[in-house]
């Protein structure tokens, strides 16, 4: 069998990784265990939230899945910080997680040039320190250019409920045990990760009426820049909180939980604590709150999103039936911890490539990040890579003030992980830049250059930008009359002739009070812009005072255990990470300004020699 | 995250000449802004083209149009300079006010404090140099960052860097709540600014322009001496000395000088900032106590602190005044020979102190050796006023930001993070501290997040 491109995986990275390949025209083996699975919600059965907003709303705008999936397939849509600024506003949906699955199979499925291969990966295929493909279980060798892998939690994946400890990555699954070995191999470093999920309950069990509801928002936020159909009913999710009897329960058997007992040896996300670390670690909290999210509309399961544990199956039942609502729950599917391999990320390339194994690229969990939202956004780009490097193509890249998928890879391939990484607002420094309702904005002149939106979405897009650009100088040009100012109660307080912009800087005016009949999501923008124009103009500047290091490309071989003047601490941490330009050195912990202008000097030496002039060449990097 | 480097693109201004009083001294600002600065601070308008590598008398400005000195003025527009960019030179009368005030002034407009080294870094980038003096370049950032290391570490020790890490930790509890609650919102981490929030702010507000007050002074590029020890035992006999007049009450009732007294001095070509400080006593009353602590504060924040013994009563320093840069000098020379000053001196050595010497504040024996062998060692790291003026554009920085947020009630709560994160960055970079990593262990450590 021979392909272009070999994805190892049908989550949301993979998902996204063999999409973005075949929209570019590649012949695709997509290798899943199941196909049913493609896609599945091992945890929580929710899309989006602060800063993953975000990313879905970039994957749209590059052309990916996960937007349109979410919008139509969701059965509850909330609009998070509201009023708390514009970068924080975020957007989050609850999914019917077996109807998300079959939209996403579906559209696999659709595409003629991805193949669905149910088999699992053994090994890479490497010949003379070539890439070449991998090695099925059942179908054999499968050749092609190159290898995503997309693993998840399979890479030696091994589940922990109390005492018992079995393999795979996840419950019901098989691990993938022999692709670690060949990782090896070929030089990677692998560590330990560690995660966990939550029970699963019997909604029939539930006594819902004790409970306090949480409905969605009207209107509901959309994920997708295009509009995307659902006829879904909406639903609610329901509140209920643990009590010092949960807590005690707990802590009496804290000696029967693998995390406790030392048993699991893998870092676990400090953001998602499991139920011993909450009681252990905040022990003076009275109480911690659980939301019961049903998994779908046709499924009796229910995901209590705050409680994930590892405790045995016995002790899960009891502390569960302490909490109110749950008194008599069953128990559909027990939680676990599951622990599984990963690739420290400083071994890539801002491409997602690996830096020892030309023509392999990793995405996902395997690269120490946690969330659906993460992995597909590399998935992604790792797609659009595979491709372009074996076309010959510069790498694609997305800048940290282009898109929080920038600010994620930029970070894993330059600090590395130490826990199971997962965005927030604040790791983007240009925040109000990155803001959810800018993502096509920001993003789709890219995507079209990279080949990634079909001819329909290009005119969309290019018609929305249009609207922007048009309404931005309808309110720089045109002025207001007193009798604007009149009816907007700014008399007295506002010059007649003042632009609309400047009226739209006052905090209590909108877009809705100067126009009628313009569309909600590019009033929003546009609104954000003008309202918030200082501070997005101070992120404006920073961004060009750092384009000039991050378009400072460092010579491919610098030998920095050479060079004298930099601590062996600079110097061994710019080995690690290889910096393409200077401006990825700047952001390496610890590289310090005055050694970061030493590596300007020295680099510019090698430049110097190689070219015989005594000019710094100043190459733009790709972007 | 943040990248916390200076670039290579900005304008920046430095003193090329030496130290210290001299008739002239030279200002260079090199860099896109250059010939702006100088338009600005000339009065010289746009209109007419400048002359380049020509010397212009000149009067410079400051920012209400007063007239801070009547300067040479020259401009070498690039590429044809020292380091390849726009460069003007100011030749400037030496009186460390002026040279203060004019580089104040440039930085108001633009430029910033050029590192070790950069104007040459700069020269070796736009191929003004070539490879071989480029390595000498290399060799002398490198060298300059242990200097700087060094002098930086002195500089942040003690006092400074107590209370900027005092501020920073304030101000990070607020930050750590408030990012909790925007990155968070699903969880029980509450709804942004509370009124204790708002009394924390204004607090650190208050604090901030205390230190910017005190700090200009610490400015004036002078090295900064402290006198200090027990009460009576000659410190302001000393000053006195020094001052060549009696400037300081003397008097022999112990615990006079309540208030620290300054003054500045040239010796050998090189300015002093002498502080004389009230007496160091347990039974002290209350007034006194408090010039105790401003005592304290002055030798916590100096270059050297000499601490005079009584040969005949030595009373030694301890507990947090180890912290400040001792050197213990024995007082009173008239009145003890040789050998108990031999025997002092071993004495101070074992409690792990430095020693300066002998002097006599009476007849005046010893007091310009003094002086002029702690410059020496003072001169290691010359930079510091380079660090100083940094610290002190940081904490200026980090004061306009909280006073914005403080100013901002209406605005959403992630505008006023953002205020509050620059603070914190500003504030974050003078210690070295990665402000970041601690918000985000703040959050996991004081909220319970997750599913």
């Amino acid at each position: 069998m021979q392909a272009d491109v070999i994805v190892v995986g049908g989550g949301h990275a993979g998902c996204e990784a063999a999409y973005a390949a075949a929209r570019l025209g590649a012949k695709v083996a997509m290798f899943t265990l199941r196909r049913d699975r493609i896609a599945h919600m091992s945890c929580n059965p929710a899309i989006g939230g602060v800063a993953k907003g975000h990313v879905v709303r970039e994957i749209d705008a590059l052309g990916g899945l996960m937007a349109r999936a979410i919008d139509a397939t969701g059965i509850q849509f909330r609009r998070l910080n509201a009023s708390r600024g514009p970068a924080v506003r975020s957007s989050r949906a609850q999914a019917d997680s077996s109807r998300y699955r079959q939209f996403v199979r579906e559209e696999i499925e659709s595409c003629t040039n991805i193949t669905i291969v149910e088999d699992e990966v053994l090994a890479l295929l490497v010949e003379n320190g070539r890439l070449v493909g991998v090695r099925g279980a059942s179908v054999g060798s499968v050749f092609a250019g190159a290898v995503i892998l997309t693993t998840g939690t399979f890479l030696s994946g091994k589940c922990f409920v109390g005492d018992e400890t079995f393999e795979g990555g996840r419950v019901g699954d098989a691990a993938a045990k022999g692709l670690s070995t060949s990782l090896r191999e070929i030089g990677l470093t692998l560590g330990r990760f560690k995660t966990g999920t939550t029970p699963r309950l019997d909604t029939a069990s539930i006594h819902w009426d004790a409970l306090e509801p949480q409905s969605g928002d009207i209107p509901r936020p959309c994920f997708s820049f295009d509009p995307v159909r659902n006829d879904l009913p909406q639903i609610q999710c329901f509140l209920t909180y643990t009590n010092e009897k949960t807590d005690a329960i707990v802590r009496e058997n804290l000696d029967r939980s693998p995390l406790y007992r030392g048993i699991i040896e893998g870092t676990g996300p400090r953001y998602c604590p499991s139920l011993e670390d909450k009681v252990v670690r905040f022990a003076d909290r009275k109480r911690h709150q659980i939301f019961l999210e049903p998994e779908g509309l046709d499924t009796e399961r229910v995901y209590p999103n705050g409680i994930s544990t590892s405790l045995p199956k016995d002790v899960q039942d009891r502390f569960l039936h302490s909490i109110v609502g749950l008194e008599d729950v069953r128990i559909l599917e027990y939680g676990y911890a599951v622990e599984y391999d990963y690739a420290p990320p400083t071994q890539l390339l801002p491409s997602l490539m690996t830096k020892v194994l030309p023509g392999l690229f990793l995405a996902g969990q395997i690269n120490g990040t946690s969330g659906y939202e993460e992995a597909a956004g590399q998935g992604l780009m790792a797609g659009l890579n595979a491709v372009r490097w074996m076309a010959g193509d510069s790498p694609a890249i997305l800048g940290r003030h282009e898109a929080y998928i920038g600010v994620l890879i930029d970070d894993l391939v330059t600090k590395g992980v130490d826990e199971p990484y997962r965005l927030f607002t604040s790791r983007a420094e240009y925040r109000l830049i990155l803001r959810e309702s800018n993502a096509e904005e920001r993003l789709w002149r890219h995507a079209m250059a990279w080949g990634l939106l079909p001819e329909d979405r290009i005119a969309r897009a290019s018609m929305r930008d249009t609207a922007r650009v048009e309404l931005k100088d309808r309110l720089s040009m045109q002025r207001a009359d007193p009798a604007m100012l009149a009816r907007l109660g700014l008399t007295g307080r506002m010059v007649p002739g003042s632009t609309l912009e400047s009226l739209l800087r006052r905090p209590e005016i909108t877009l809705g009070h100067l126009f009628d009949g313009i569309d909600d999501e590019i009033a929003l923008v546009v609104e954000e812009s003008v309202k918030y124009a200082g501070y997005i103009e101070r992120e404006a500047r920073e961004i060009v005072r750092m384009s000039e290091l991050d378009n400072y490309r460092l010579p491919d071989a610098l030998d920095y255990l050479a060079m004298n003047g930099l601590s062996n601490e600079v110097r061994s941490k710019l080995l690690a990470v290889q910096p393409i330009t200077l401006g990825q050195a700047s952001r390496i912990p610890g590289v310090t300004p005055t050694s970061l202008a030493l590596l300007r000097v020295l680099a510019h030496r090698v430049v110097s020699r190689e070219t015989s002039e005594g000019i710094p060449e100043l190459k733009e990097c790709s972007t | 995250m943040r990248s916390n480097i200076e670039s290579f693109a900005d304008t920046i201004v430095s003193v090329v000449t030496a130290r210290g009083a001299a008739p002239v001294a030279v200002l260079r600002l090199s860099g896109s802004l250059a010939q702006t600065i100088v338009r600005e601070m000339t009065g010289m308008g746009f209109e007419a083209e400048m002359p380049t590598h020509k010397m212009l008398r000149r009067a410079i400005l400051n920012g209400e149009g007063r007239v801070l000195d009547d300067a040479l003025v020259v401009l070498m527009r690039a590429p044809n300079s020292f380091t390849g960019e726009d460069v003007v030179e100011f030749h400037i009368h030496g009186s460390e006010p002026v040279v203060h005030q004019v580089l104040e002034r440039s930085c108001a407009l633009g430029a910033r404090q050029a590192g070790p080294g950069e104007f040459s870094l700069r020269a070796v980038l736009n191929g003004r140099m070539n490879v071989a003096q480029a390595e000498a370049i290399a060799d002398l950032i490198s060298a300059g960052s242990t200097s700087q290391a060094l002098s930086a570490a002195a500089n942040v020790r003690g006092a400074l860097s107590k209370r900027i890490g005092d501020l920073l930790a304030r101000l990070e509890s607020v930050l750590i709540d408030w990012r909790a609650a925007l990155d968070f919102p699903d969880y029980p981490t509450g709804d942004g600014a509370t009124e204790a929030h708002w009394q924390v702010l204004s607090d650190v507000a208050d604090v901030l322009s205390a230190l910017l007050a005190a700090g200009r002074p610490a400015l004036s590029g002078a090295f900064r001496v402290a006198l200090c020890g027990a009460p009576n035992v000659g410190k302001s006999t000393l000053l006195n000395r020094l001052a060549g007049s009696e400037r300081v009450l003397v008097d022999a009732i112990p615990g006079t000088t309540r208030d620290p007294v300054e003054i500045t001095l040239e010796i050998a070509g090189t300015l002093f900032s002498v502080w004389d400080t009230a007496g160091i006593r347990d039974d002290a009353e209350a007034l006194e106590s408090r010039g105790i602590e401003m005592s304290l504060a002055r030798a916590l924040e100096s270059d050297v602190a000499f601490w005079i013994i009584d040969p005949q009563e030595p009373i030694w320093p301890d507990g947090i005044w180890k912290q400040a840069p001792l050197a213990v000098v024995m007082g009173k020379a008239d009145l003890a020979d040789l050998e108990c000053a031999e025997r002092l001196k071993k004495c101070a050595y074992e409690r792990g102190l430095s020693w300066a010497g002998v002097i006599s504040g009476l007849n005046g024996d010893g007091i310009d050796e003094l002086m002029t062998s702690s410059m020496d060692q003072l001169r290691i790291c010359d930079d510091t006023p380079h660090l100083r003026r940094r610290h002190f554009g940081l904490i200026k920085h980090a004061h306009v930001h909280v006073l914005q947020v403080l100013a901002s009630e209406s605005l959403p709560l992630d505008m006023m993070a953002r205020d509050l994160e620059e603070a914190l960055h500003a504030l974050g970079s003078i210690l070295g501290r990665d402000v970041e990593m601690s918000i985000f262990e703040g959050i996991f450590s004081e909220f319970c997040i997750g599913k």
